[in-house]
């Protein structure tokens, strides 16, 4: 800003400073034609036209002037010109000045592209247009996703955030991510935020939908980066080719488009690979490699012999807010977003920090606009600080800053801070650890220093127990074991007597009286750790007569273990299913059925119809293959026969014609014969049709009269 | 040398023909008139081809040629390949391309060393042009035309550009394709130069309506005329001058 704002100035100053009407002569004795360049350039042009009017006659020599009028640009040699005009900037600026717009700089291209790489050109440039307008308050605002699955979900999902409280009371909340690992426990976080400082290097591998963005950060510098874009995925109809023909094998794609995006899906992997390689050094020195990989690119990284990263490395993290298109500048957002702490005033809620409210996304907007630049932003920090150590300071203080700047003004003279670092680490477990985030809780600002880690985890483990909680008492849980033994062995009797069931109350025991009315509520509470029912035991243990006991005594079907399986679904085989079916047939308006995901009845009728459908089919095929004999036994007599006639010698073919000859003469009489009117050569049945002769033999073809004659004749 | 001819009382003779170094491509046409004023200047030192291309006369708008090489457009039927392939010398390297903008002679200008490109040219073509072409592609307008192949023409001596181009950009064009530049007209004003004229470094061809003053520029800028400067009519027109004063 400071290194641009003179050169606004000057400008303007020429404007107000520079002799108006001197200017006005100048451009007046000049051609009104090709004077839009800046004041300037005209004294320049001037002396040139002049040249041109002395020489206009003569041609004129090749000009030095090496420039591009387009990008107001000048090169220096020609090497350097020839490589301007192959830059997609130029060529872009071509096209701005053909739609009558003021080229932009080498700056504003690559910011609109995003950061230079080709690829963003070639995918669409209305994407990153949109970036520029929200990647800002999207720093701020991406974490909300998270937050929002774990207060609906409510499942055992550790906040995305970890906060610090320092001694004034201000909460500082920084990624979980960039302070541990999976593994790690949670007490390293200060520890580890301490070990953060201007030397640490981080890596930003990004893939998706072809695209790949990596970088290496040292601090806030870049030290490398790299992106790469393949087509791989199927355009219009979306998903990656190898998705797509991993989803469905036999019928995979043979198109040419297909090969194409197989084959660029494997230079990917290639092309991200040989990068990592190149980049092994770094990827040692890294203290942190953050991932953001769809699964099935998990492969790129992971898969392979010489898969480039190791799974269970500490180091490796997955980053924990959506991000856009992976490109350099999104990875650069994403650093940015990862390495800011949020810094909220003593005061203020932390719930809002951790509920999906419109109230976050107005606070993070109100703080970006409180973000001027680095160095302000310290100095205001200062202040604060002091404000902090002098006085009691009740007003709300947002500020987002990176963490690097925090490292570097925790080593500068702030000695009092430093001071509760160091006695927070001395302590850090003293609050007891499942602290709600409730604000009005939390002890305003004394002095000693409390870890606000977020015991998500606990809570929402708490809340998971507490049905087992219910069943606390030794004989509920005996109770419960025997309901569960029962109706894993298929023990109908006893579930009867457990449950109590109506028909056997007369003779119930007073014990299980007592029992039954707790029985009956553990009908449709899960039972064990993956949510399971009754019967949803029973039935995946195939416990038919169970299940029976257990629909009449009233466990719903439609309910769901944790995995949302309604007891149906688990059914390991196709009677167990029946059962449901069936009582679905005979109590039709009993139960959810639909919920349930019990497809339809199965009544007696039903059943019966099946059979006989099934017993005709049977029937059909038994005929079916009769008929396949019957055809297959004549054409091999035929083929025997054939055979027995094409091994007979002439002599006996004769006979036989001769004994045809009176067979006809006897049919006459009435008395039929099998075929004798054979080919004489192969003994195929000329019967039909009109045979060919010589002499008295007769042939089916003139093949085998050939062959009959080349026999005949070597015998004479 | 600059000659005026016309194709069928057509002044736009650059539609009509293609001239490079190493061989000439005229079209096919009712007389063989257009053709004769080729092969009489031409024929000692380069073959003169009759040819099409997709069935059309406007060889000179649909192809783009030098001493190397000629770049058709994937509309050219394997026949005319076939033809233009047994015709020209075997060193001419023959390329069929695919490209959206199929009229290669109006989107593409160049001489035996550099190559003057339409903005949106696909890069595949950009590719084919320098591999067959061999020359050096800049993207680049005259006189905010894209149609880059039609309002200029070069050849290595020189090169003619659209009238209304500006200094500037003549100094940038000439800079960038290293040939001193003009900007000028053919036909009595066309501004059109590449559709009225084709020259390549020893002759020009230009529309009958070309006025002797566009003549002359032609001849200067392509240095035609190097063997007729002044030095050369002192020395030619010395004996007749001293024959006479004696």
């Amino acid at each position: 800003m400071t290194a641009s704002s003179p050169d606004f100035c000057s400008i303007f100053d020429l404007c107000l400073t520079d002799d108006f009407i001197g200017l006005r002569e100048v451009s007046s004795s000049l051609q009104d034609g090709i004077d839009t360049n800046p004041p300037s350039d005209v004294q320049v042009n001037k002396s040139q036209e002049d040249d041109n009017q002395v020489d206009c006659n003569l041609v004129r020599e090749v000009s030095d002037k090496m420039v591009c009028s387009t990008c107001k640009s000048t090169f220096i040699n020609r090497e350097e010109q020839r490589e301007h005009y192959k830059l997609d900037w130029h060529r872009f600026n071509i096209k701005q000045k053909m739609t009558g717009l003021p080229p932009l700089t080498a700056e504003e291209f690559e910011n609109k592209t995003g950061a230079g790489d080709l690829s963003s050109i070639s995918g669409s440039e209305s994407e990153s247009q949109k970036d520029e307008s929200d990647s800002d308050t999207g720093g701020s605002s991406n974490p909300l996703p998270d937050t929002d699955d774990e207060t609906l979900v409510g499942n055992q999902r550790v906040s995305s955030k970890v906060i610090f409280q320092n001694t004034s009371g201000e909460y500082l909340s920084v990624h979980r991510c960039v302070l541990l690992g999976k593994s790690e426990d949670e007490q390293d976080a200060g520890s580890s935020l301490k070990a953060i400082n201007k030397k640490t290097v981080w890596i930003i591998l990004m893939t998706g939908g072809g695209h790949f963005a990596g970088a290496v950060f040292e601090g806030k510098q870049v030290l490398q980066h790299k992106t790469f874009h393949r087509y791989t995925v199927r355009a219009k109809r979306g998903t990656a080719q190898g998705l797509r023909d991993s989803q469905n094998k036999s019928h995979a794609p043979k198109s040419a488009g297909a090969a194409l995006r197989r084959y660029n899906e494997a230079a990917l992997v290639k092309d991200i690979q040989d990068l990592l390689l190149t980049w092994a050094e770094h990827l040692k020195e890294a203290s942190a490699i953050f991932i953001r990989a769809p699964s099935y690119n998990k492969t790129i990284f992971f898969g392979g012999r010489a898969a480039p990263l190791d799974k269970k490395d500490s180091r490796i993290r997955t980053i924990p807010f959506a991000t856009r298109r992976a490109t350099f500048r999104e990875v650069q957002r994403v650093q940015v977003v990862l390495s800011t702490v949020q810094v909220y005033g003593k005061d203020s809620d932390l719930s809002a920090v951790f509920s999906p409210t419109r109230n976050t996304w107005k606070k993070a907007i109100k703080a970006k606009q409180k973000i001027i630049t680095d160095h302000e932003e310290e100095a205001k920090q200062e202040s604060s600080d002091e404000e902090d150590t002098g006085s009691i300071q009740l007003e709300t203080v947002e500020l987002t800053l990176g963490t690097l700047d925090l490292r570097e003004f925790e080593v500068n003279p702030s000695r009092q801070k430093r001071r509760r670092r160091k006695m927070k680490d001395k302590k850090p477990n003293e609050e007891p650890a499942n602290q709600e985030e409730e604000s009005p809780e939390i002890p305003p600002a004394n002095d000693s220093p409390q870890e606000m880690q977020h015991k998500r985890k606990k809570k929402g483990a708490q809340s998971k127990k507490q049905p087992d909680e219910a069943v606390d008492e030794p004989c509920d849980f005996a109770l419960r074991d025997e309901l569960f033994t029962t109706c894993k062995v298929g023990d109908a009797d006893a579930l009867h007597s457990l449950l109590q069931l109506p028909e056997e109350m007369t003779d119930g025991l007073q014990q299980s009286q007592r029992h039954s009315s707790d029985a009956m509520t553990f009908l449709n509470k899960p039972i064990d750790a993956s949510g399971f029912t009754l019967l949803h035991v029973a039935t995946a243990a195939a416990q038919k007569a169970v299940i029976q006991v257990l629909l009449d005594a009233g466990a719903d079907p439609a309910c769901r273990d944790n995995k949302g399986q309604t007891p149906y679904v688990v059914a390991p085989d196709k009677d167990t299913r029946k059962v449901f079916q069936k009582y679905m047939g005979e109590n039709p308006d009993k139960y959810d059925y639909i919920k349930a995901k019990v497809p339809g009845p199965l009544t007696a009728e039903l059943e019966s119809k099946k059979l006989e459908k099934k017993k005709t089919q049977k029937a059909q095929k038994k005929q079916r293959d009769k008929e396949q004999k019957d055809v297959q036994r004549k054409q091999q007599m035929e083929a025997e026969e054939k055979k027995r006639f094409a091994s007979l010698t002439d002599r006996e073919k004769r006979a036989l014609a001769a004994e045809k000859r009176l067979a006809a003469q006897v049919t006459a009489t009435g008395i039929n014969l099998s075929n004798v009117q054979r080919c004489w050569m192969c003994g195929e049945s000329v019967l039909g049709k009109i045979p060919f002769h010589y002499m008295e033999f007769s042939f089916c073809s003139p093949h085998c009269v050939q062959a009959h004659r080349k026999t005949n004749a070597v015998k004479t | 040398m600059a000659v005026r001819t016309s194709f069928e009382k057509n002044n736009e003779v650059g539609c009509f023909a293609k001239l490079t170094n190493t061989y000439c491509l005229v079209a096919i046409g009712g007389s063989e008139n257009f053709y004769s004023v080729f092969e009489g200047e031409l024929s000692e030192t380069v073959p003169v081809v009759h040819a099409s291309i997709a069935g059309c006369r406007i060889i000179g708008r649909m192809c783009v040629a030098n001493r190397h090489g000629l770049l058709v457009p994937n509309n050219t039927t394997d026949q005319e390949l076939q033809h233009m392939r047994n015709s020209l010398p075997d060193a001419v390297r023959i390329q069929r391309v695919e490209e959206r903008l199929s009229a290669l002679g109006n989107v593409i200008a160049c001489n035996d060393y550099v190559a003057l490109v339409h903005p949106d040219l696909d890069r595949e073509t950009e590719e084919v042009l320098a591999d067959t072409l061999k020359v050096e592609v800049f993207r680049q307008t005259v006189a905010e035309q894209v149609l880059v192949g039609s309002y200029c023409a070069f050849s290595n001596q020189g090169g003619l550009v659209h009238p209304k181009t500006s200094i500037q950009d003549q100094d940038e064009l000439s800079s960038l394709l290293q040939v001193p530049l003009v900007a000028g007209t053919v036909n009595r004003g066309s501004e059109v130069i590449a559709a009225g004229m084709v020259v390549n470094d020893w002759c020009a061809f230009c529309g009958l309506d070309t006025t002797s003053t566009e003549v002359s520029v032609i001849e200067s800028v392509f240095r035609l005329s190097e063997n007729s400067t002044q030095s050369d009519i002192a020395t030619s027109m010395r004996d007749s001058l001293i024959d006479s004063m004696a």
